[in-house]
């Protein structure tokens, strides 16, 4: 363990106790769609392509035919956001050997409801932070919110490199979801998505307990966005709430640039592709995460733990690159001085490379 | 229902699906269109329920080009007194 650098010291999560294999999954959806689908043996084709095994939901699943509004979900979202964030900071923090009292920072994101006052700043009342707690909730990046998120504390914690910030993302996809829809996109989504929080305790090199970072040393950052590309991935907001858009584009997205974005990026810190040895990546879905392997040229195994977090969670949009994260520090560990890097992608279309060191 | 509406439907479908491909009888659409399983499965889907058929496993080996998907939707379409 490096003490003094601006790192990770533990990541908490909280999965909602409701889990279902994609299997009951499946059969819920059938019923709730059967007749408007022509042929009802695209449903099952379609969520077992995802590969995907269960998902958490953050409410039981019969309770999702009672919303039947996008207040009703997104009043949903913040009762069970609320609770999930608490325990996935306190899980963090205790990780950390770190109290409530010591976050100087809290970063919020989400795509998957919203509130005002913000998520974190209930969380103020909810784990008794501090008053002067800075806070900062960002909303709208989607998947690509993870490693943004841990990039923005980290440019936090350069400025001020005694304090402590922490990244919370909870996601909700499972509220979201419009039953209504059965365009292909959301057809995809309806099999892909699930619910989690994720937060992440970073430290800066000069906090005066010498915490340290007992996870990576965040090294370097860098976000690319795309121009033109703002229709591939999103929502269309309505008074029925988020409609996915989700192009078939995006693989092809992320083929063209990812490459050239790693070797451009690790050439100005002085690594090339081959320095890296740990990837942490944010799932997508399948076929995007082939393309990202391809493009790459990155042998199965690089990405085992973002496949097994698709399989075992689905997609938490931006808290699922922080559970890879999270699998990656607790089990089989890089060793020390190796070199890491999280990328995340999201609508924009964007994404965020983190260079990480061991 | 004549080739002419079925292909019609076929394109409205491919743009649903945002495949920038001009899409002819003999456009390809594994070799010319790309489209890996996942979009032909949307394909299929938007065709179905477009034109109210059901695809079969059998007819799905069979496409190979756009002119083979009319032919199968001309299969499984209801008979059509009027052509």
């Amino acid at each position: 363990m490096r003490s003094r650098s601006l790192g990770i010291a533990a990541v908490g999560r909280a999965l909602p106790r409701h889990y279902y294999d994609q299997e009951a999954l499946l059969a819920a959806f059938e019923h709730e769609w059967a007749g408007r689908l022509f042929n009802p043996r695209r449903l099952p084709q379609l969520h077992r392509n995802v590969l995907v095994r269960g998902r958490h939901l953050a409410l039981p699943i019969e309770e999702y035919r009672g919303l039947d509004s996008f207040t009703a979900a997104n009043e949903a979202f913040i009762r069970c956001g609320l609770d999930l964030g608490a325990e996935a900071i306190t899980d963090g923090l205790e990780r950390a050997g770190l109290a409530p009292s010591d976050v100087d920072h809290l970063f919020f994101v989400s795509v998957t409801g919203i509130a005002t006052p913000s998520i974190d700043a209930m969380l103020v009342n909810r784990l008794g932070l501090r008053a002067d707690l800075k806070r900062t909730p960002i909303f709208g990046l989607g998947c690509v919110g993870g490693a943004a998120g841990v990039a923005r504390a980290a440019d936090y914690l350069r400025a001020f490199p005694d304090q402590v910030a922490v990244l919370l993302s909870v996601e909700l996809c499972s509220l979201t979801l419009q039953r209504g829809d059965i365009s292909i996109a959301n057809l995809i989504a309806s099999g892909l998505f699930g619910d989690g929080a994720a937060a992440v305790v970073m430290v800066g090199p000069e906090h005066p307990t010498g915490i340290g970072a007992a996870g990576p040393e965040v090294v370097a950052t860098r976000s690319i966005f795309y121009p033109d590309t703002q229709d591939v991935m999103g929502w269309k907001i309505g008074s029925d709430g988020f409609r996915v858009v989700l192009s078939a584009d995006v693989p092809s997205v992320v083929r063209a640039h990812v490459r050239e974005n790693v070797d451009a990026f690790l050439s100005d810190c002085g690594l090339a592709l081959d320095d890296i040895s740990s990837w942490v990546a944010h799932p997508g879905g399948p076929r995007v995460l082939e393309a990202f392997a391809e493009a790459l040229e990155l042998p199965r195994e690089a990405v085992a733990r973002t496949w097994e977090s698709l399989a075992e969670l689905g997609n938490l949009s931006s808290a699922s690159v922080l559970m890879v994260l999270r699998d990656v520090m607790g089990n089989g560990r890089p060793p020390e001085g190796a070199w890491g890097l999280m990328v995340g992608m999201g609508p924009g279309f964007c994404s965020e490379l983190v260079l990480l060191r061991w | 229902m004549k080739e002419e509406r079925i292909l019609d439907g076929i394109r409205q479908a491919v743009r649903e699906l945002e495949v920038p491909y001009p899409v002819e009888l003999d456009t390809h659409v594994l070799n010319d269109m790309e489209l890996d399983s996942l979009q032909l499965i949307a394909l299929v889907v938007e065709v179905e329920n477009r034109f109210r058929v059901c695809l079969e496993p059998e007819d799905e080996a069979r496409i190979a080009t756009i002119g083979d998907l009319v032919k199968v939707i001309r299969q499984r379409l209801p008979e059509d007194p009027h052509g």
